[in-house]
Order: C-alpha cells, then structure tokens, then sequence
C-alpha cells in the first residue's frame, strides 16, 4: 500500500475517532467535554465523554478492527471473496449464544455468561459451516446460509417465547446491532476475548500467503492446514464472539473492508490485513456517527445502517463473481 | 547424493487399492518420467512421495529418513511439489507468485530479505519471465503460468523436484521447453519425478521411466531399455514403434489403437 495512502487512513481513522468523541444526540461544544474531563466534580459533559462516548468509541474500534481483520482471514484461508463471518453464520451463531445468555436470565447472575455464551455460539456455528461447507465456494455460503437459518430460528424461538415484553425488546436490539448504551464494564469484558481472537487471526499470515497456491501448494510449502483452519476458526469465535455479544450482529463491515483494500497491496492476503483491520474500524465508527447524526425519531441501529449500505456492495460483488467464474 | 525410496507402498480408497505395494528408488540426477494411463495411481503416488499423504501400508524413505519423521517445514525446504493444473486464486503478481516458494525459508513475520529478492530476480530471469514480473499472476496464458510455478517450486533450491502433469495444456514448444529445462535441473543434480502423457517427449528427455498400471509400478527402469513397444502394448493398449529409445533421436510412433 502507498505511503500516502496508508497514512491518509490513519488520518482518517484519527478523524473518525475523535468525531466519535465528539459527536452525539446531545450536542455540547468539545470545550465543554474537555473541561468535563478535568473538572474536579463530575460535569454533564465529562460523565458524556467518559461514561458514554469512550466505551463506544472503544467498542467500535474493536469491534470495527475485529470484523475487519476476521472477513480478511477467513477470505483468504477460504480463497473466497463472500466470505465474511455474518455470511457464514459465525455472527447469528454469536448472537443467538447472547441471546441465550440474556433470555435465561444468565447474564444477571453471571456477567461473563454474555460473551463466553457468544463465543461459544460464534465457535459451533463456525464448526458447522467449516464442517458441512468444505470443497468449494458454493457450499461454503451455503453451509453458512443453512447456519445462519438455523441460529436465526433459534432467535426467533427466543422472541416467540420472549417472557416479557422488555425481554423482546432486549432481544430485538441484539439482533439489531448497536453500540449505543455499552458501558465500560462490557466492553473491557469483551476485550480480552477480541485481543486473543486476533492474535490467533494474526498468527495466519504465511499460511493465507501460501495458501493463494491452493491447498496442495500450500501443504507442499510446509504450512499446517489443520492448525491454519484452526487458528483461523477459533480466531473468528473469539474476536467475532466477544464483540457481537456486547454489540449485536453488525453486518457487512468483514465483507466490505478487506475487499476496499485489497487492490491496494497487490492483492496479497497477509498484506490485507491490518489496512482491512484499520478500514473495518473507520466503516463501522463512520456509520456509528451516522447513526447518531440522522435525525430519526427512534434511534437508527447500527446493524441496520451497515446492512442498508453494505447490500448494494454486495450485490455488485455477485454480479463480478458471476462475470467473472466459469 | 539424495535418494528417495518407496518401499511397499499401498493407498487404498474405498476398499481397492489404488496404489499398490510400489517400491522404487530415485536418486538426484535422475529425471524420472511416471508413465501410465489415467487411473493409473500416478498422481496418488506422487502426493505419498512428496509427503502430503500417508500410506496404508509402506513408508517413503528420504536419505533413509521416513517421510513423517521429517517436520513440515525441514520436509519443505528439501522438497518441492507441484499439483496437476496449479494456479493462482488472487490476482499477485508473478514476482510474489515466485517469492512464495521461499515459503519454509521464512520467519514468522516480516518481508522478503534482499538475498532472497534476488533469488526470485534470478529465477524469473531463467524461465524468462521478466518482463511480466509485475502482472497479476490470473492473468499470465498457459505456457506463462506453467512457467511461474515452475519458477515457484526451484527457488528455494530443492533436492527433489515432484510435478503431477507439466506438461498439461502446453502447446509443442513449450512442453519442450519444460520438459527439457526438469532434464537440464535433473543434470544439475536434482532428483525430479514428473509424471506425463507424452511418450516421446518421456523417451528423448527422461533418463529413467516409471509406468504404473492400476496401481501397481509394472516398470521401472532407464529409459533406453525400459521403454519398449511391447509394455506401451500392454499398459496403454495402443500399437507403438520406439525408435532408438533413450537417444536424442527417440520417437514413439503410435500406428494404431
């Protein structure tokens, strides 16, 4: 990637965060948050900053960097240009574990219920989709259609039965995606989780290199394709299942960000991924502030904005795929 | 001197055995052709023989040393392989393409350091390949990708060179070019095995042939004596005349089916 445009992202990674900060519902001018922050006694605008925008801006990063990088791996160690973790069912797989978590009441008497339950929601529907879907493009989105179907049932079972109204609320919400309201507490839960989850992703590198070569080639270069797939699936429920159980599915950000930078570094899969990481973040903060700036009576979820926006994008990438394969 | 030697070797898939008690020994400075129709087990044998599937039965020995017992990566570094019709499913570009058989010669992290840049330079000097250095790889023809790849498997300085079909989709000259640039690195000191259709150009480059018929390795032997009309009658079951077999000359006529 050119210098001048990877610092151009950084710039605007830098802009996005700082707008996050400063942007919201309620408008107070950047003298008075800062002031708040160093005021002796708690003001209006230091506990907006402090207890509401950071922890936002935080998740979003994470969770922008997380979808970010996973869509990169999991395209990469796939060769597949769909492939992304709400596509292939680890995000409903994640959502719907969450949603568990908070139906039984789970959440309340045990915090970390919400994220490990995400996790191991992201982790099956993975296992499920890589197991069913392995030999081609085709049946990989297809596995992750069928995954995504059945987490999506099992959501919907949870909103039949939903045993008050708030509870569907609540649960409507995680299926919606949002950042809103994340308070630090959930996002420092998630942390440790999104951490480990891309370290995991990150140890692929090589492998998504040698991988460009196929499978054969790729085990021929010496790379453990059990331990990539692995590193790579674990990775994802990890980072994907921490970060969706604390903001809801948020679709199309995975998809979306590897394929704006791929041109950019000659197309090669480890180069991918920390641009991708960097524009995950920037797409999802972007659309975080827009949710926040489109005057709408009810507040517009994040989820919802990125998929109105993502769909086109993907339609366009289906089309090439069709002009493009045999 | 590198040997590599099957001993016994058995895969079976589905109950039949589709590679069948195959023994052999190949030393470098061979070019072994592995002959034989399709279904034959060649390509099977040769994914046992480069260490990416494990027997049944028998074991592969690399100077005496079992094929498991070697790490991916050590196994890596002394062996290429490449598959029946490989290619390249992202658009890099050749120069990357090349690079990446430096693969096991790589840390973790980080880029290609400048002895190796240099490698890759050299070696898309050899197979001509200069002047696509910077085209993405999906978009080289044929000739040029087999090429590329061909490229990919001897930049890191392999002992064995194992290729399943080079010769696939090559018009005349440039399954001549490939055939004779695997002879001239068998020359060098490498052992190469490159299973091929094509007869003659087994008999007037390979200095040794194996032919495997339902599995079983039914020849194996140097070229000049192993080749002959009446096993071409047997195995492929086409009538066939074998002029000075072995020999810069040497033809292999088919008549009739």
């Amino acid at each position: 990637m050119s210098r001048l445009l990877w610092s151009s992202a950084w710039v605007l990674l830098l802009i996005v965060l700082l707008l996050s900060l400063a942007v919201g519902r309620v408008w107070l001018p950047p003298s008075a948050l800062l002031d708040g922050l160093f005021a002796p006694r708690p003001t209006l605008g230091g506990l907006i900053l402090t207890e509401l925008r950071m922890p936002r801006t935080l998740l979003g990063l994470l969770a922008g960097v997380t979808l970010g990088v996973s869509g990169a791996v999991l395209q990469g160690l796939l060769r597949n240009p769909l492939a992304e973790p709400g596509l292939l069912g680890v995000s409903s797989g994640a959502a719907l574990g969450a949603v568990i978590a908070i139906y039984f009441g789970l959440a309340t008497i045990f915090p970390l219920a919400t994220p490990v339950l995400g996790i191991i929601g992201a982790l099956l529907a993975g296992l499920i989709t890589f197991t069913i879907g392995r030999g081609g493009t085709l049946t990989m989105i297809l596995a992750g259609a069928a995954v995504s179907g059945l987490a999506g049932a099992g959501l919907s079972l949870a909103l039949n039965f939903a045993p008050s109204p708030y509870a569907a609320y609540e649960i409507t919400s995680w299926l919606l995606g949002s950042l809103a309201e994340r308070s630090w507490s959930q996002t420092l839960l998630a942390t440790p989780f999104i951490l480990a989850g891309l370290a995991c992703l990150l140890s692929t590198l090589r492998a998504l290199d040698a991988l460009t070569l196929g499978e054969a080639q790729a085990a021929s270069l010496g790379i453990n394709l059990e331990r990539t797939r692995l590193l790579g699936l674990f990775g994802t429920a990890l980072a994907v299942g921490a970060a969706t159980s604390v903001t809801g599915s948020i679709g199309f950000i995975g998809l979306l960000a590897p394929h704006l930078v791929r041109p950019f570094v000659g197309h090669q899969p480890s180069r991918v991924l920390l641009p991708s990481a960097l524009f995950g973040a920037i797409l999802l903060l972007a659309a975080d502030i827009a949710t926040r700036l489109i005057p709408t009576a009810v507040e517009l979820k994040l989820g919802v904005l990125t998929s109105l926006a993502g769909t086109p994008f993907f339609f366009w990438l289906v089309l090439r795929l069709k002009r493009t394969s045999p | 001197m590198t040997c590599l030697h099957a001993d016994g070797v058995t895969v079976r898939r589905g109950g039949r055995a589709i590679v069948d008690a195959v023994s052999m020994r190949v030393e470098s400075g061979q070019l072994v052709a592995l002959l034989g129709p399709n279904g034959a087990g060649k390509s099977t044998l040769l994914t046992c023989l480069a260490g990416l599937a494990t027997p049944d039965e028998g074991r592969i020995l690399l100077d005496g040393e079992a094929l498991s017992a070697i790490g991916l990566r050590m196994l890596a570094r002394r062996r290429a392989f490449l598959p029946q019709a490989p290619r390249a499913e992202w658009p890099i570009s050749v120069e990357r393409l090349v690079a990446l058989g430096l693969t096991p010669h790589l840390p973790a992290f980080g880029g290609l350091p400048a002895d190796m840049t240099a490698r890759v330079a050299r070696m898309l000097e050899q197979v001509d390949l200069v002047s696509h250095r910077d085209q993405p790889a999906t978009t080289l023809s044929g000739g040029e990708l087999a090429r590329a790849m061909l490229a990919r498997a001897m930049v890191g300085d392999p002992d064995v060179l194992l290729v399943d079909e080079p010769l696939a989709g090559l018009d005349p000259r440039h399954a001549l070019d490939s055939i004779a640039r695997l002879r001239s690195l068998a020359d060098g000191g490498m052992l190469v095995i490159a299973s091929v259709h094509d007869l003659t150009l087994a008999a007037r480059y390979a200095t040794h042939v194996a032919v495997m018929d339902e599995g079983r390795l039914v020849a194996f032997g140097e070229t000049a004596t192993t080749l002959t009309a009446s096993l071409l009658r047997t195995v492929f079951e086409v009538n066939a005349c074998v002029q000075d077999a072995g020999k810069v000359t040497a033809v292999v006529d088919f008549m009739a089916a």
